[in-house]
């Protein structure tokens, strides 16, 4: 077995293709969480999964997860009983390095007043949250964020988002994840490709928790203002 | 105390009027196809088990690709796409791939330009092998501008393609008991979207339950519900744009004209307009069951252009049909017996192979409903060399007072001229209602048929029947096995439920969306395709085209041979009708230009 995989592992990289090991081999996999759909779990390496909400495009959640990162559970309301055909929820297992509330996606037609009338009864999250934001020197502009899917590379993801700016224009952005073990820290690189930015523009992601450095990182954001590849290192 | 001496004469005393009682109802069918479900496949038909090993999973959606692969994604986690290579030849020389994995549920796949798109509960993907190894390595997200919550029974079911925009069919949040969770998520739209390629989703219709699936046909889009909460059977829709289908919810979603709460008896008389009504209320376990997955045209043989119905009931499930035809604009048919005996018990996904073939899957269902805990598979259906089956063809409406019922072969000399001996009929109408199921055969009654007059040819039978009413189903039952063919056989179903919303006649309807489905190679442009095109009822061409407002535009029908047949232009958004005088036959080239941009699609006439 250790044979067939390193067998490959060469041949993944004689392809040009990423070769690090992940504790799964669905190591890329959509997942409905207890607070939200459209998750993307990742799983980097047994110490460090992580998720990703993909309408904010935010990597909002790292945790040491081991071989499985958690499990399927019933759904469980409380204040209503679904009788759910089968467990659905991933429940991660393992302790958070971070965990941030983002917010739920709602349809574009959907009303104010029908989100305040929802949040009677279901558990209330995040309003208004944005993981990214656009600027116009130093004038916020009103972008919003689109989610453009994934691609696998071997054992690499790069997740594809656009950031759309009231006129149209779009910036691409791509992000890489990987884990890190700099200096014995179980940490990650976050590697991004902006492309697209227009000229005077900048871009920031707000960061969750704390321990993040590289260009651009600071006051609990990172800032680009130019295209290109730019890296960002979290260690706990 | 009372002796059997004494009791025994009052109850013999009793017999004539429980006789006479009896007579009054219908007569008691006592084999498949007659008052209970077939018990094995049509006739026409040919079946082979055809599940290759490496299969063993339940079946969520499925498509196929030009080469004859099959497509098929897992109703089981851990979600995935799979391929089954040379599906249309020998179940042994099939192999089956995973190609994408990962996913939430999906149950909706649709193949176009020999792409696979995928509709997952949360996101229409497109999957896409861009180095060519068999496995899917970009999974793009084309939309999701919808609100999906945590919740699992939140349907996205079904996926199909026009020519410009996919459809997807989006249920109502429902909890145990069959009712819908109040209040539901904000902005939960529990209807048909309709997809553009640039992600722009758009409420196209509202009111649905749970549907079951979709189908793309005359130019129109289908949908199965399954009943439930508002839902007294399982119907069988022709959606519209900006039609409410009778399920309220709480706040209101798009085009709901009510409140959430329960529907008053005017508002679910006969006649009623506050909800629109299905084009065929397919009685719950009677030819089909109690779960409908998707409908599916018919393509070739004496069922042509009409819609194959799956079911994944155990006990009444299989595949029922249904005859549609146009009155007044509108869709309504009837439904009949047709096939059980598949692999799987519970038969969720039918669609047609590139060979013109029949394929079924199953949803892994032992009962009704989907706990994908149990009987899988994965059938093939050919039509016979030589058809052979004694069956009802069509049920049309022809007014207010008759029927005329098409036969697949003629009828017995020996029936004589006049069959009303041998039919019988009764009428109701469904409500619906919160109650789960609630509202089934309301006011029924037994109708009089007073002559049932066989054509020249003797394979039709023109029906006068008295109390027709619009609004109602009527039941249609050959009796007593009495109905046979000219060479002795029996009926293969002696059933027929019809759906009369109006009084008729009406018109046969024609598929050719097909031909229409399939875009041109290019023009797939990673924006919107800003129109499309279909044949109506009345086989004129209609062209909604949708451009930015002002944008002048010119629509061109030009023949392969290059000759302008039709010439129209307009701004922006508009509908532009071709009459059909103005097509040439066979296939035809719709374009669409404005400014240094055009846009072309096939069509066929």
């Amino acid at each position: 077995m250790k044979r067939m995989k390193r067998s490959l592992m060469l041949l993944l990289a004689a392809a040009g293709l990423a070769t690090a090991q992940r504790p799964t081999s669905l190591f890329v996999e959509r997942v409905v969480t207890p607070d939200r759909s459209r998750q993307l779990k990742v799983a980097l390496h047994q110490n460090l999964w992580v998720m990703y909400d993909l309408p904010q495009c935010q990597l909002y959640q790292a945790w040491a997860g081991g071989s499985t990162g958690g499990s399927l559970k019933e759904a469980n309301f409380g204040w209503f009983d679904q009788n759910a055909h089968f467990p659905h929820w991933f429940t991660t297992e393992g302790a958070n390095y971070f965990k941030e509330g983002v917010g739920e996606y709602f349809a574009s037609w959907t009303k104010p007043a029908d989100i305040d009338t929802y949040y009677t009864k279901w558990k209330a999250q995040p309003r208004n949250y944005k993981a990214w934001t656009v600027s116009n020197g130093s004038v916020a502009v009103a972008a919003r964020t689109r989610y453009r899917g994934y691609t696998l590379k071997g054992t690499e993801v790069r997740i594809n988002f656009g950031l759309i700016l009231p006129d149209g224009r779009e910036i691409s952005v791509t992000e890489i994840p990987e884990y890190s073990n700099a200096g014995g820290k179980t940490g990650i690189t976050r590697k991004f490709v902006f492309a697209n930015i227009p000229a005077g523009h900048s871009v920031s992601l707000k960061l969750p928790a704390t321990g993040w450095s590289g260009t651009g990182v600071a006051g609990g954001s990172f800032t680009v203002s130019a295209n290109g590849e730019t890296t960002l290192t979290g260690s706990w | 105390m009372r002796t059997i001496k004494t009791i025994l004469p009052a109850f013999k005393a009793l017999l004539p009027a429980v006789a006479a009682a009896l007579s009054a109802s219908l007569a008691f069918g006592a084999r498949p196809g007659d008052q209970q479900p077939v018990s094995g496949i049509h006739p026409n038909y040919a079946l082979e088990n055809i599940r290759p090993s490496g299969m063993n999973f339940s079946v969520g959606a499925m498509d196929f690709l030009s080469d004859g692969s099959l497509v098929v994604t897992s109703w089981k986690d851990p979600y995935g796409v799979f391929i089954i290579k040379n599906a249309t030849g020998p179940k042994g020389g099939m192999t089956v791939a995973e190609y994408a994995s990962g996913l939430t549920e999906t149950l909706g796949l649709k193949v176009v330009g020999d792409q696979i798109y995928v509709l997952q509960k949360d996101e229409l993907t497109q999957l896409i092998d861009t180095d060519k190894d068999g496995k899917a390595d970009e999974y793009r997200a084309i939309a999701y501008d919808w609100t999906k919550s945590t919740m699992e029974k939140e349907y996205a079911m079904g996926l199909i393609w026009d020519g410009a925009y996919f459809y997807g069919a989006f249920g109502d949040n429902t909890v145990n008991g069959g009712t819908a969770v109040n209040p539901v998520p904000a902005g939960r739209q529990n209807g048909v979207l309709r997809f553009s390629m640039d992600g722009t989703v758009e409420p196209f219709s509202g009111g649905l339950r749970v549907p079951g699936g979709l189908e793309y046909a005359f130019g129109e889009i289908w949908l199965t519900e399954n009943q439930g909460g508002f839902r007294s059977t399982n119907p069988l829709y022709n959606i519209r744009h900006k039609r409410w289908y009778g399920r309220p919810v709480n706040p209101p979603s798009v085009f709901q004209p009510i409140p959430y709460r329960d529907l008053t008896d005017a508002e679910t008389a006969p006649g009623s307009t506050t909800y629109a009504r299905a084009a065929v209320d397919m009685v719950f376990q009677q030819a089909g069951g109690r779960s409908p997955g998707n409908p599916m045209v018919v393509r070739s043989g004496a069922f042509k252009n009409q819609l194959l119905v799956a079911d994944c009931d155990a006990g009444y499930g299989g595949v029922s049909r249904n005859f549609v035809e146009i009155v007044g604009g509108e869709f309504q048919g009837a439904n009949f017996h047709f096939s059980r005996g598949f692999e799987g018990i519970g038969v969720y996904r039918i669609v047609t192979g590139p060979d013109g073939a029949i394929y079924t899957a199953a949803n892994g269902s032992r009962n009704a409903g989907w706990q994908r805990a149990g009987h899988i598979g994965l059938d093939r259906l050919k039509l016979k060399a030589a058809p052979d089956a004694f069956d009802m063809v069509a049920v049309r409406s022809k007014g207010s007072s008759s029927f005329e019922i098409e036969f697949t072969k003629p009828l017995n000399a020996s029936l004589g001229d006049d069959v009303k001996a041998h039919l019988e009929s009764q009428k109701w109408f469904n409500r619906i209602g919160m109650d789960y199921g609630s509202g089934a055969k309301q006011g029924l009654t037994t109708l009089t048929v007073n002559s049932a007059a066989v054509s020249a040819d003797r394979k039709k039978v023109t029906a006068s029947i008295s109390g027709l009413s619009e609004g109602y189903v009527i039941y249609l039952h050959w009796k007593n096995d009495a109905m046979v063919s000219a060479d002795n056989q029996k009926l293969w179903g002696a059933e027929a439920w019809y759906s009369l919303n109006k009084f008729g006649p009406g018109v046969d309807p024609v598929d050719n969306s097909v031909a229409v489905q399939q875009s041109l190679p290019g023009t797939m442009a990673a924006g919107s395709h800003p129109f499309r095109a279909g044949l109506r009822s009345d086989r004129s061409l209609g062209v909604h085209v949708a451009l930015p407002a002002g944008s002048v535009f010119t629509v061109e029908i030009r023949d392969l041979a290059g000759k302008v047949h039709a010439l129209r232009a307009g701004t922006g958004t508009a509908e532009i009708a071709i009459p059909s005088g103005s097509l040439p036959g066979g296939l035809h080239l719709v374009t669409l230009r404005s400014g240094s941009r055009a846009w072309s699609q096939l069509g066929h006439k």
